[in-house]
């Protein structure tokens, strides 16, 4: 019998509604192919269709929905003594080949064994005594094994039985973790989230050793089936923003979730800002530090980009080296950051309102020597610095897409020739080439790549406003941003906090990283409902002042 | 009840920015030109009447239990009430709002954008007080914290840097001329400090667990000192004649700053200081002027009333064609009577509104039925 037959008889059998039309589409196939629309008619009732006990038709209805590529793997099998037919199904290199082999060599040892005739005993026997596989599953029906397979598990079927068994085989290849290159460290640890979602959760895992860490799994994207672990620390992380987090996520509904950038989008507080309301690690320990802050993180299957909620601006100005390097080294280099984070988004708008409207505040001869660099410059300073600007943003974005080596090169061309050429042909003045370097090198000290974008956004409109109304312009443009900021929200959480509304206890950790004995208290602004992190003990006492008080 | 809280220190913020924001700049010169040397007395004198309307406007919105200006009017009123209260209110902010657009435009102008034409600057100007309003008052509170510890920061270290050009006589000898010229300049302040009214809007979103009135004498303070401060430091620095011709002596004061060569020249960003507070005002001008009218007219939302308002406000801003006739118009004694005439009628009106709901309350009968 051709595989339709078999679907076709087995569609003839099934009490539903629908499987009559589906018996008469199937086998009215000209040339024994299966019409598209009569394909998609099966796929839709699948999760309705029970195994059956012949093992024939369920390998031509999986066939069927799965299609026959070159890595559904069909491998047919003769069980015990009676040599009862079963069929093992994968997909190739989806499911490790080692734990097939495992899989299949325990089934081999079955041959001159007398199997059980009682299917729930025959279950019972697969399930307990014979198969190695860590984790085996009943499947009910042929949605839910095709679903299985199409994770990576194998699906067990013996002629006879109503039910299969999916059996864990996924192990898909995976790069190990390497150090992020978007977040690289000095001092820290180097490794990284990967695209596998078990390798992500495992390295969670092994820095918070605690029972207390939950880990919600979820399924999102109709097509994609994108695994998604919601994360939290059980206590820390307050129930409502669990609760929250776990609704917004339930709430999409979409045909692929191919990255977390897609789900970040669709969680969000306010879709229309440019700054990021969810923060984004690929490094592990960050991740474990916001769980200990009490936040959650949101882990995509086929991503090594993890979410963090709520996020903070003053948490995206933090960098993860903050917490190793001694205090006063990571307190001054968060001051530095706050302030080439000013020279990165009104550097040049300042530039250009100093030498167009407010050459009082330049000294004598600062304003001298400017006005002879701008000599013959035949553009306006906000033309001139727009010029530069975007073609810096050219060149950057040129440099990522480009292969690694051209993109360096890239960059040093664009940079030395470019600048320098541009200079000779009186197009910029030189005052105006150190503003727009100095402005690049400060929107790479950021640490959030997502925020260094928004501020290279934002510059430009802080130029055009600079350009036409100076400072007043840039008051203005501050204002909005501060009204806008104070404004938005992450899962309900004010984005300026600590500063705005002020957080006394969280000062601590703020322009300034107080040394680790001090912070003793998680954020404040974090409603957990265990907010002691450390003890007073933690303040260093050498021998000789120990006892004395 | 509404549902936006803001803290003590919040309220007490924007109280203070009601009292010194615009002021600040265009106050001295008028008051000083009245007051001479006690210029500084007046300014503080008139933070008494302040601080009095602000307590008035604490106790009607506390016995208001949440409801708004409005709503307590009708309540007891009844529609001609709220119309009439309403109605004063609203054009009170209405035009507060204006006048502060006017002064941003004639600073912006005059000082830091020579040869601009008014429109662009104070469009977008409204604008942004509009963007404000349209965020609520919450995000504008925290706004106005950040704003004023800066502004305040600002003018309390304005004495420390003008040390050298201090004449202390010049504040002698004090009461020269005896009481009159001080009535006068305490004339010219009461307007302005009457504008701490907008404790009637704030008060309903104060955080329940505050001392209302302390939060609100500390506020009137505030403001108070900011404002008296820069004019007795115009007073010290240049005598009590010059700043009465000067139209911002406050700003003169800046441009005297010099710590050393590289530190002089900085009143461009102290003005983008004073410029954030005065936004400040404007939002929340704006925002009571708009949730007024929203009530009197039954709107839903108040974004739509705070886009006319800003129109309006837009408007006014053209009626003067220099700083010299609004400053005159300002000080003009019928409109100086309209703005008291207008802030006693509101409260008179109110204190009528919250007696009226207590003996009914006496009776049985609350103020939401």
């Amino acid at each position: 019998m051709r595989e339709e037959q078999w679907a076709v008889q087995y569609l003839r059998r099934w009490r539903h509604e629908r499987a009559p039309a589906l018996a008469a589409a199937l086998s009215a196939a000209p040339g024994g192919e299966a019409p598209q629309q009569a394909w998609l008619d099966l796929a839709a009732v699948k999760q309705q269709m029970p195994i059956s006990p012949v093992l024939e038709e369920n390998r031509a209805l999986l066939g069927l929905l799965l299609g026959h590529g070159p890595d559904v793997t069909f491998r047919s099998l003769a069980l015990g003594a009676d040599r009862r037919p079963a069929l093992l199904l994968f997909l190739d290199n989806l499911a490790k080949r080692d734990h097939i082999v495992r899989i299949l060599d325990a089934l081999v040892e079955l041959r001159n064994e007398p199997l059980p005739l009682r299917e729930q005993d025959l279950y019972d026997d697969l399930v307990q005594r014979s198969l190695p596989a860590a984790e085996a599953t009943q499947v009910d029906c042929l949605g839910e094994a095709v679903g299985r397979v199409l994770n990576g598990e194998s699906l067990l079927l013996v002629e006879g039985m109503t039910r299969g068994i999916g059996l864990a085989t996924a192990g898909p290849e995976h790069r190990s973790p390497e150090e992020p290159q978007a977040e690289p460290v000095v001092r820290g640890p180097k490794d990284g989230f990967t695209e596998t979602l078990g390798v992500n959760l495992a390295l969670i895992r092994r820095r918070l050793q605690d029972e207390r860490l939950r880990v919600e799994a979820m399924s999102i994207g109709s097509r994609t089936a994108t695994r998604v672990a919601l994360v939290h620390m059980a206590e820390l992380a307050p129930p409502d923003l669990v609760d929250e987090v776990r609704k917004r996520l339930q709430r999409i509904e979409m045909d692929g979730i191919l990255e977390s950038g897609y789900i970040e989008e669709m969680i969000e507080d306010n879709p229309y800002s440019v700054f990021p309301q969810v923060r984004q690690t690929e490094r592990p320990d960050v991740a474990c530090s916001s769980l200990l802050q009490g936040k959650v993180t949101i882990l995509t299957d086929g991503t090594p980009h993890v979410l963090i909620v709520p996020a903070t601006f003053v948490g995206e100005m933090q960098a993860a080296e903050d917490y190793y390097h001694r205090w006063p080294m990571a307190s001054f280099l968060r001051l530095l950051r706050y302030l080439f984070l000013y020279i990165a988004l009104l550097g040049p708008a300042s530039y250009i309102a100093v030498t167009s409207y407010h050459h009082e505040m330049i000294p004598t001869n600062l304003l001298l020597t400017l006005i002879s660099t701008r000599e013959g410059v035949p553009f306006p300073a906000i033309l001139e610095a727009m010029l530069m600007e975007v073609t810096l943003e050219g060149l950057r974005e040129a440099g990522v897409r480009l292969p690694k080596p051209l993109g360096q090169s890239l960059s040093i061309v664009g940079a030395l020739v470019i600048g320098d050429a541009a200079v000779r042909a009186g197009l910029v003045s030189p005052a105006m080439v150190i503003v727009v370097s100095i402005t690049a090198i400060a929107s790479f000290i950021l640490p959030s790549f997502s925020t260094a974008l928004t501020v290279r956004l934002l510059r430009f409109g802080m130029m055009v406003l600079a350009g036409f109304f100076g400072f007043f312009g840039i008051a203005i443009g501050v204002m909005f941003l501060s009204l806008h900021l104070a404004g938005l929200r992450s899962f309900g959480v004010p984005y300026l906090s600590p500063v705005l509304p002020p957080t006394a206890g969280d000062a601590k950790d703020l322009a300034i990283r107080a040394p680790w004995w001090v912070m003793r208290r998680r954020p404040q602004f974090m409603p957990t409902r265990d907010d002691q992190r450390g003890s007073r003990r933690n303040r260093p006492q050498p021998p000789s002042t120990r006892g004395r008080r | 009840m509404p549902t936006i809280r803001i803290s003590g220190g919040l309220y007490a913020c924007i109280l203070a920015i009601f009292i010194y924001a615009t002021q600040f700049v265009f106050l001295p010169a008028t008051v000083i030109r009245e007051a001479y040397q006690e210029a500084w007395l007046a300014a503080a004198i008139s933070g008494l009447y302040g601080l009095g309307v602000a307590l008035v406007s604490t106790w009607i919105a506390l016995h208001a239990r949440g409801s708004s200006v409005v709503q307590l009017a009708r309540q007891s009123l009844g529609a001609p009430g709220a119309w009439l209260v309403g109605g004063l209110y609203g054009a009170f902010f209405t035009v507060i709002f204006g006048f502060g657009l006017r002064n941003v435009l004639d600073f912006t102008v005059m000082l830091l954008l020579p040869g601009t034409p008014g429109i662009p600057v104070v469009a977008l100007a409204a604008l942004l007080a509009l963007y404000g309003s349209w965020q609520g008052l919450e995000p504008t509170a925290r706004v106005a914290f950040t704003s004023h510890l800066f502004a305040a920061t600002m003018i309390l270290a304005l004495p420390l840097f003008l040390g050298r050009e201090y004449r202390v006589l010049q504040l002698d000898p004090f009461l020269w001329e005896g009481l009159e010229p001080l009535a006068r300049g305490v004339v010219k302040a009461l307007p302005w400090a009457g504008q701490s009214l907008i404790a009637l809007t704030l008060v309903p979103h104060l955080n329940p667990k505050v001392p209302p009135y302390r939060w609100t004498a500390f506020g009137v303070a505030m403001g108070t000192v900011l404002l008296a401060l820069p004019m007795g430091v115009a007073t010290l620095v240049f005598g009590p004649i010059l700043p009465s011709r000067f139209l911002f002596p406050s700003y003169e004061l800046l441009s005297v700053i010099g710590v050393t060569e590289a530190l002089e020249r900085l009143q461009v960003v102290l003005v983008v200081i004073w410029m954030a507070v005065a936004f400040v005002k404007l939002s929340v001008g704006l925002y009571a002027a708009a949730r007024t009218w929203r009530e009197v007219f039954g709107v839903r939302s108040h974004r739509g009333p705070a886009v006319a308002v800003a129109a309006v406000g837009v408007g006014i801003t053209q009626l003067y064609t220099g700083v010299l006739e609004q400053i005159e118009s300002a000080g003009d004694p019928l409109v100086t009577a309209a703005e008291l005439g207008t802030q006693g009628a509101v409260l008179a009106l109110l204190a009528l509104a919250v007696l009226l709901y207590r003996r009914r309350a006496g009776s049985g009968a609350g103020l939401h039925g």
